[in-house]
This record gives C-alpha cells, sequence and structure tokens, in this order.
C-alpha cells in the first residue's frame, strides 16, 4: 500500500516555514499570552520575600536541572545567586543519579532541595523521607494557581490526600517521531495504522530515501518501553491496573497482547526493527536518527523540537525534518501514548531551612527561574538587547534545555521562539497522552518479567502464544494477577 | 618491661602504622560492623531503624530470586575460577619462550592492556564486536551464509561471554604474575635437566609447573576470595532478556539497597556473602594446603 502525504499529516512540519533565525538555530514564534493578573501579583511576591533570605545558602541535589557540564553548573550557580539573593550549592552527579541520592539519604546528607521522579518518590514516600507540603501549597498563591499547574496534575503526586513534592516541569509523552522529509521525498503519508506503518518501514528501507545509497531500519528502540505506539493498536497499555470486579490486569501479558507480538516479530524478521534494540541505550538510538540509519523511533515529545533545532544547528541547509506522529489507532480510533512521569522537587525531612526550599519551589514555577531552567544563563546562553533576546552558539547548542526545556506555567511565553515541530507534537501530547498504569512492584519486581518476555517474543525466541502463556503463568504464580 | 622497650624502640614503626588501621577501622570494620546491624534491622532512610531479629534473613532464603542469584552466581564466579585458571599459565609459559625481547614486550603489554579498560569499555567493545547488526562477527557469519547471533540476548551467549570476558580481561594480569614467578625459578635447574637430556616439554612438566604450585594457589585463592563478589561485569552488560540468567549475589543487593531500598534486606545477604565467602577460603585453604612449605 502505498500512500501520499497529505497537508494535515505535515502539519507540524508546515512550522518551519514560519521560522526564524537565531543564534545559528531555527525557532519558531512563540504564540502571544495574556499573563494571569493574579499570578503576576503572586510572583512579585515571592519575589519580595526571597528578599529576607538574601545571603542564605541552599544545597540542591539535581539530576536534569544545572548546566551542561561543570563549568555551567558554576554559572548556574552564580545565575540562581543573582536573581534569587540566595547562595546555591548545586550537586549536579554526572551519572547513577538514583545510587547517589540513596547513599547521601543513607549517610544523612543535608539538603535544601533533592530532584527525583515519581518511582522513586513512590519508595521514599514510604520510608517517609519527605517533608508534607500538603497545606503549603493550598496556601501558596502560586502553585494553587491553575494557570501555573493545573489543579487535576496534582492527583499523580498525591498519596493518601497529601502531597510531598512540586513538580519541576511539565512532562510530556513519549510518541512516534519520523523523518518527515523522507515521507515527503517518497510522497507518503504519516501512517496511522498498522498496515501504513509497515508499508512506510519497508519503503523507507528500499528506496533510499537520503540519497546516500543505504537502507535505512525501520524502528529503533531501546528496551520494550519505546513499543507502546504498536500496542495502542489494540488499545493496550504498559503497566498493571484493577479492573471494576478487582482483579489485576497486566495488558502486556494478556491474550489480546498476542497479535501485536506476532506483528513485531514480524517486523523484526524482515529487519525492519533495530536488532540492536535490547541492549543499546538511547543515545545510540537519537545518533543513528540523526544520521540516516534509522527513519523512526518513539521518543519525548520535545525531541521533536530538539532534533530539528540540533540539525539546524549543526547544518542551517539541512534537509532534515523530524515530526511527531500521533500513532496507530485501535479499531475505534483511539490512540495510546504514554505521558512521562511526573519529576519532581522535594524537602528531606533534615533539610535546614524548610521554609527557604518551599519558598524556592514556589519561585520555581515563576519567569526568572523558567528562563534559567530553560533558556539558561543570560550573557551565556542568551544575550538581551533593547528586550530581543536572542540564543548565543552555546544556547542553541543546549537547546532551551536546563531543565525545564517546557514549563508548566501557561503564563511563560518563551521570548525565543519556541523549537521547530515542538508545539505540534505537544497537541498530539494533549490529545492523546495519559500515564500508563502504575502500582507497587511494578518497576522492580513485574516489569523484568514482563521485558524479558516481550524481548524474547519479538527476536523470536518464543512463539507470542506461547510466550504469553508462560508469562501469565508466572505472573499468576508470583501473586501479580489474578 | 622489655614490651616498653621495644614499644619506644619502634615507636616511629607504630606510628607509621596508624593510618592504615585508621583506614581499616574507617572503610572496612565500621561498615563491616554496620552491615552486620543493619541486616538485624528494617531501616528507613535518613534514620529510623527498628529490631526486626532474623527476619531479613529468613526472607532471603525463602526468596526464588535470591537462590537464582546463587545459583548464576556459582554458575558464573565458579565458571571464571574454572575455566579461568590455565589460560594465563599458558599464556605465560608461550611468553617464556619467547625468544625476541622486542616481541616478548610488545606481547606482553597487548595481553596486559585490557586489564587497564574499565568495564564501560570492555562492554561497549564486545557489544560492538558481536552487534547483531554491523558487528563485525555477525557480519562474518551472514557473509559465510549464516543466521546473525544475539550474544547479549542469547541467554547461553550471555552467560558465556559473562563467564569469557573476564577471563580475557584478567588473562594478562595473572600471566604476568605467573611470568615474574617463572623468572625467578633458579636456571641451574633447567641446565641440569638439559644435561640429562630432559627437553623442552618435560622441563615444563617437571620443573616449571611444579614450582609454580605457590603461585597458582595464590591465584586460585585471590579468583575464589572474589568469586562471590563479582559485580561490575554483570551489572553493565546485564540486559531485561538475559538479568534472571545472569544476575548475581552483588547486583541482587544493589537492586534491593540501592534501586529499593530495602537496606536490612540487603545487609542480610551481604552477611550471609561475606559469611560464605570465608567459609569457602577455609576449605580452599585447607584442601589446598595454601600457606603450607612443600
Amino acid at each position: 500500500m502505498t500512500h501520499h502525504l497529505s497537508r494535515r499529516s505535515l502539519v507540524q512540519g508546515s512550522a518551519l516555514g514560519a521560522a526564524v533565525m537565531l543564534g545559528g538555530s531555527r525557532l519558531v514564534s512563540a504564540q502571544d499570552v495574556e499573563p494571569d493578573a493574579d499570578f503576576l501579583a503572586a510572583q512579585d511576591a515571592v519575589v519580595e520575600r526571597l528578599k529576607e533570605f538574601e545571603g542564605s545558602k541552599i544545597k540542591v541535589l539535581s539530576a536534569v536541572v544545572g548546566g551542561k557540564d561543570p563549568e555551567e553548573d558554576q554559572l548556574f550557580m552564580d545565575e540562581f545567586k543573582r536573581l534569587t539573593g540566595v547562595e546555591l550549592e548545586l550537586v549536579h552527579p554526572t551519572a547513577e543519579y538514583t545510587q547517589k541520592l540513596q547513599a547521601d539519604l543513607t549517610a544523612g546528607v543535608e539538603y535544601d532541595l533533592i530532584y527525583t521522579n515519581k518511582s522513586m518518590m513512590d519508595m521514599l514516600v514510604a520510608q517517609e523521607v519527605l517533608v508534607d507540603l500538603t497545606d503549603q501549597i493550598a496556601g501558596s498563591a502560586v502553585l494553587s494557581n491553575p494557570t501555573v499547574i493545573p489543579t487535576a496534575e496534582w492527583d499523580m503526586i498525591t498519596y493518601d490526600g497529601r502531597i510531598y513534592s512540586v513538580f519541576n516541569k511539565f512532562e510530556g509523552s513519549r510518541m512516534m517521531t519520523m523523518r518527515a522529509d523522507w515521507l515527503e521525498t517518497l510522497g507518503l503519508e504519516a501512517p496511522r495504522t498498522l498496515d501504513e506503518f509497515y508499508d512506510t518501514m519497508v519503503a523507507f528501507r528500499d528506496n533510499d530515501p537520503a540519497g546516500d545509497g543505504g537502507s535505512p531500519i525501520g524502528f529503533s528502540a531501546t528496551g520494550t518501553y519505546d513499543f507502546q505506539p504498536f500496542f495502542s493498536a489494540w488499545g493496550l497499555r504498559n503497566g498493571y491496573r484493577q479492573t471494576d470486579d478487582g482483579s489485576r490486569v497486566i495488558d502486556y501479558a494478556s491474550d489480546e497482547a498476542v497479535p501485536v507480538y506476532e506483528y513485531l516479530n514480524k517486523l523484526y524478521s524482515e529487519g525492519l526493527i533495530d536488532p540492536n534494540f535490547a541492549t543499546q541505550d538511547m543515545a545510540a538510538v537519537r545518533n543513528q536518527f540523526m544520521t540516516d540509519k534509522v527513519s523512526s523511533l518513539c521518543y519525548w515529545d520535545t525531541w521533536v523540537g530538539l532534533f530539528n533545532a540540533q540539525m539546524q544547528a549543526a547544518n542551517p541547509d539541512t534537509a532534515f525534518r523530524a515530526v511527531g506522529v500521533a500513532g496507530i489507532a485501535d479499531e475505534n480510533d483511539n490512540i495510546t501514548i504514554t505521558r512521562g512521569q511526573p519529576s519532581v522537587w522535594f524537602v528531606p525531612i533534615n533539610a535546614p531551612n524548610p521554609d527557604l526550599s518551599f519558598l524556592i519551589l514556589e519561585w520555581w514555577h515563576t519567569f526568572d527561574a523558567i528562563r534559567l531552567a530553560s533558556l539558561g544563563i543570560e550573557g551565556h546562553d542568551f544575550t538581551v538587547t533593547d528586550g530581543v533576546y536572542e540564543l548565543t552558539e552555546i544556547g542553541a547548542q543546549h537547546a532551551m534545555d536546563h531543565g525545564v526545556p517546557t514549563p508548566y506555567n501557561t503564563n511563560w511565553v518563551n521570548p525565543v521562539g519556541e523549537l521547530p515541530g515542538l508545539r505540534e507534537a505537544q497537541a498530539i501530547t494533549k490529545e492523546y497522552a495519559s500515564l500508563d498504569y502504575d502500582g507497587p512492584d511494578w518497576d522492580a519486581t513485574i516489569k523484568p518479567l514482563v521485558d524479558e518476555a516481550i524481548i524474547r517474543m519479538i527476536l523470536g525466541d518464543l512463539a507470542p502464544a506461547d510466550g504469553v502463556a508462560a508469562l501469565q503463568a508466572e505472573l499468576r504464580d508470583g501473586g501479580f494477577i489474578d | 618491661m622489655q614490651i616498653t622497650g621495644n614499644m619506644r624502640r619502634y615507636a616511629w614503626l607504630y606510628v607509621m602504622i596508624l593510618p592504615v588501621l585508621a583506614y581499616l577501622a574507617l572503610f572496612v570494620y565500621y561498615p563491616l560492623v554496620q552491615g552486620v546491624i543493619s541486616s538485624f534491622q528494617e531501616t528507613k532512610l535518613l534514620g529510623g531503624t527498628t529490631w526486626v531479629g532474623t527476619q531479613n534473613y529468613e526472607t532471603a532464603i525463602n526468596t526464588k530470586q535470591f537462590w537464582q542469584v546463587v545459583r548464576n552466581t556459582v554458575l558464573i564466579g565458579g565458571g571464571i575460577i574454572v575455566l579461568g585458571f590455565f589460560p594465563p599459565i599458558m599464556v605465560a609459559l608461550a611468553l617464556n619462550e619467547l625468544v625476541s625481547l622486542a616481541f616478548k614486550k610488545m606481547a606482553q603489554t597487548t595481553v596486559y592492556i585490557p586489564h587497564l579498560f574499565s568495564w564501560v569499555v570492555i562492554a561497549g567493545m564486545w557489544m560492538y564486536i558481536l552487534a547483531p547488526n554491523g558487528g563485525i562477527v555477525n557480519e562474518t557469519i551472514k557473509a559465510l551464509g549464516g543466521e546473525p547471533i544475539s550474544f547479549f540476548t542469547s541467554i547461553p551467549w550471555s552467560r558465556f561471554l559473562m563467564i569469557a570476558l573476564p577471563i580475557w580481561r584478567d588473562m594478562g594480569y595473572y600471566a604476568i604474575i605467573y611470568l615474574a614467578a617463572i623468572t625467578s625459578i633458579n636456571p641451574s635447574l633447567y641446565e641440569a635437566a638439559r644435561v640429562d637430556g630432559a627437553s623442552r616439554f618435560q622441563q615444563t612438566w617437571q620443573i616449571t609447573l611444579p614450582l609454580l604450585k605457590p603461585t597458582m594457589l595464590v591465584v586460585f585463592m585471590l579468583n575464589t576470595l572474589g568469586m562471590l563478589r563479582i559485580f561490575d561485569q554483570i551489572f553493565i552488560m546485564r540486559n531485561p532478556v538475559t538479568k534472571r540468567y545472569v544476575d548475581v549475589l552483588m547486583t541482587y543487593v544493589y537492586d534491593l539497597g540501592i534501586l529499593q531500598g530495602k537496606i536490612g534486606l540487603a545487609s542480610a545477604i551481604s552477611v550471609m556473602v561475606l559469611g560464605a565467602t570465608l567459609i569457602m577460603t577455609a576449605i580452599v585453604w585447607t584442601v589446598t594446603g595454601f600457606g603450607k612449605e612443600d
């Protein structure tokens, strides 16, 4: 089946036409937003209250927020002090963040704020390591403002009615990301069904879309997490859930998942899935995508913009254009996209100055902080001349990501512009994405069993029907499903 | 009086040993004692402990996964000890036979270099070499008409690699130890053997190998001590398919303690590993007669 590129399907790429050149990369003009007056007043109040803490010091353990290297971390700390009057000691491990976090907590190291994700927070809440922030959040004019953080979002990080952390940034979704320029070259539409996806992958493989004589692999991945767009075709979702009658179900281990594994095994057998998918890391996949070796991957929506910005920063004349594709619809035309788990800041119970810690969390959602955590450091990542913001060469390389590429705060307008293709990708997120099913024991105990079976079925080591039956038996034996 | 006199006489030696004692106390014995205490406690991060008796030990030995990792540890650790015992000796004997000094030095350096690489480098290198798509081994297999092998996701192959790669990595290191022992053998023994008409093989079999026995015992003992503590290569090269079949005691302890925050359970298993290591060492010590004069 061959299909033609429709105007609708390439709307994501069309935004490039209106792009402006800034700091060596093309960015899209941001939409104007009228800031909420209550938020602006609350923001001013936070800045005013910060003056009471001028000269104070905080120590923060961060995974993603900060500079891109130790030198920029220092600039980040200096800029933080300039903006808040508070001295920041940023502990920013380059690897093994979880290990560092655990080791420091066990050793009783005192931090004012610590970054973590939902899975880790589940464990830390059980360990009673986090300060209960429920009342402070309810009383915060910044954090309780729904234009800053939509009220329903707090449900994701509420434990028995209590909230122990504050969001770091808006988490996007992992969506199918493809080469829009290749689709255009071959006169194809963005695929929406399994058949269309298969045909597109075959067309990419056989028709040399890059014009370099190569045969790009259809889809690359790092483990099972990236295959959700295919499960979407059967309306299945990662994780486990409870049905109305109270029994526990794991979609990926259900009989309904058998055709997914048959389909994926077919793709694998025909060389349309990267055979290194079970062992490689995401950096390798990104590299393949940006060097014409792979035509599609499943990755964060932000990366649609980052791919385009980085490729254009490297070569302004590049034909490369990534586009987010909504995914593969089920028989009812529903699409299931996985939204990222919340990333948060918490105040540990041994924090030396919890009042200042919370005030910094409020400040984190104001414009100065968002500018720092997205654009970066003024004079280093961007410059401001007569009110006009411009990314420096370094800033363009850092692609407006210093921990918060996409803030929650809807009052914020990026003064530089947006990453090309990002707004359209995020529109897909807002329309289709939702959190995976989750629950205790999933990451530590159940996921390894499910992952092993899925990969072996894709590789052909296990026949899908047998593999699913064996997985069900094992999960039942472990008491994980009924 | 004599003791006091000796202490005064060698006071500077005692002062010199103090940093080492302090280091051992701080970084070895204190964590060890803390680990034993934690193994009887339910420990919360940032303080808060409850005594739970032997509950952590009971939980460990009643968990299916624990016995799976014990089995993996014995298979992989034992495999490294058994299969890795002779290759360094053979390499050392071969190096000893080289006549050209320049070539000998080059060969020594070549076999030793992998020992200097971190496991991250080694894993990356072999994953590249053995990659199903583009790896030199699989491209050769495909060129010869065969089906590519996904080495790192194949359960038997991955277990084999977990044994073979440490042997390959450390072969040069142990070969240098053996080579040093060989060069210290009295040349007159070989000269006497040659006078008696012994062949090269007979000299090796009757002189070199018997005199290498103390070194062999040291190497064997070192490997035995390390058998239950293997971690790096497993942690770096495991993946979702092979995890269950290659995870060893120390990666299990890491998962429990660091990723799941079950400090007490992880400590209990660590204490069991320590106990098992001491028992194994004592057995090897007794069976091999380690430390006794021939």
